[in-house]
């Protein structure tokens, strides 16, 4: 079975995933992207092997890291993106994948590999020679995205 | 992560990229002791790693130093589109990480390691980081510029 | 002219394999970067010898032989790939792929493997 679409397991995940952080989201649409796009400030990746190839990029505003951050570590102010909130937006990012990926219907095992956060200004990324999707979601006042690619 | 297997692929990396480097643009790179970008402005490409050991290989480079690496890759000719130094590199970057699992496969004679497709970031001030691996870095000068290879293994 | 067909997503790999073999006389045809055109161009082409590529978006290339051979038995393919390990090679020998060129390649490396499928 080829899979080409990973909507409906990544909006199903953060439908469960965000409320359990007391996390009020909604999301928006998918858009086809080019091959090349511009990113955020915060940018989480991890990749998809095995079973199914590609990459999952969860692309953030600063603020929109920072609420997760701060929802994660049960309400804690947070001001900076320092190592432990790091480890924190890796951690959100693996629940975020381990279980997007539980919700496809593959026999085969499909791996999930460390995500690498990429902060910076001027972003672009490419994560697939190939056109990409990206999701697009409403995070309180702010906003967040989900791109993906599929080989 | 084991020590001595962590070794290993850091040094099957190293050889990787050097005759990659060789037998694609004709560069001899050499190893050097420190990096400094000579501008902000950085391209990365990271490779997810699972199987036996998961984690990723960075390549990083300033963008002049991709661009030129990208014209060698394309014999010499200029670029078509703003597209194809992405394309390249991530072409360059499959190459590396491509041929060190192969090293690893062979050595284990089974599947050990993974690779997920190459993703690529350019930008300003940019940070990476795989929080909760273990790391390493080595820093590679050739006629285009200075590379960064950095790989990090966990459990 | 021998024409060959180029199932590979990078730009990069297709005009590296017009480097090395239009030279020598060959027709490289056209590139195709994914599997699934691929095979569409397979039969607009009838090329005499494909070189193909293992990691593409839409169609791997394992995936791409199977229809390639499901098309036509005698199919020549030279498989290219970065990743040259024993567990691929095998599953690439297996179906019927006598030809693996590791990428990036020497212009005679792929030369040598394009004239030995063709047997000259």
């Amino acid at each position: 079975m080829t899979i080409s679409n990973l909507k409906d397991p990544l909006v199903q995940t953060c439908t469960e995933l965000f409320p359990m952080f007391g996390l009020e989201h909604r999301f928006m649409c998918e858009l086809p992207e080019n091959s090349l796009n511009s990113g955020e400030k915060v940018n989480v990746i991890a990749g998809l092997t095995n079973g199914l190839k590609g990459n999952i990029v969860l692309g953030l505003t600063k603020e929109a890291a920072f609420e997760i951050v701060s929802k994660m570590m049960g309400g804690t102010q947070i001001s900076d993106l320092d190592m432990i909130a790091k480890s924190a937006l890796s951690e959100f990012m693996v629940m975020l994948c381990g279980n997007t990926v539980g919700k496809i219907g593959v026999k085969e095992i499909i791996d999930v590999s460390p995500p690498t956060l990429v902060t910076g200004d001027n972003v672009f990324l490419m994560i697939s020679k190939a056109p990409s999707k990206k999701l697009f979601f409403k995070l309180g006042e702010t906003k967040f995205n989900i791109a993906y690619c599929l080989e | 992560m084991d020590k001595q297997k962590f070794e290993n692929f850091i040094a099957l990396t190293q050889k990787a990229f050097l005759a990659v480097t060789e037998e694609l643009i004709s560069c001899n790179f050499k190893p050097v002791a420190t990096y400094s970008a000579k501008s902000n402005h950085t391209v990365t490409v990271i490779i997810g790693i699972t199987g036996k050991g998961k984690g990723r290989i960075l390549l990083e480079c300033d963008l002049t130093t991709a661009e030129k690496f990208a014209v060698a890759m394309n014999f010499g000719d200029a670029l078509e589109s703003p597209n194809d130094m992405y394309l390249y590199m991530a072409e360059f970057a499959n190459m590396v990480s491509g041929r060190a699992a192969t090293y690893i496969n062979n050595e284990t004679g089974d599947r050990d390691k993974w690779l997920s497709p190459p993703s690529i970031f350019s930008g300003e001030n940019l940070e990476i980081i795989t929080p909760n691996i273990e790391s390493q870095e080595v820093y590679y000068s050739g006629d285009v510029g200075l590379f960064k290879i950095n790989i990090g293994l966990g459990e | 002219m021998a024409k060959v067909l180029v199932i590979d997503d990078s730009p990069f790999i297709f005009k590296a394999v017009k480097k090395a073999l239009e030279p020598h006389g060959f027709e490289v045809v056209d590139n195709a970067p994914n599997g699934q055109i691929g095979l569409e161009m397979y039969d607009k082409y009838s090329p005499d010898v494909i070189t193909l590529d293992v990691t593409m978006p839409v169609m791997d290339g394992i995936e791409t032989a199977k229809g390639l051979f499901g098309k036509n038995p005698n199919v020549k393919i030279v498989m290219l790939s970065a990743m040259g390990d024993d567990v691929l090679m095998n599953e690439a020998k297996g179906l019927g792929i006598k030809q693996f060129v590791s990428k990036p390649f020497k212009p005679e490396d792929l030369l040598q493997s394009v004239n030995s499928l063709l047997g000259s």
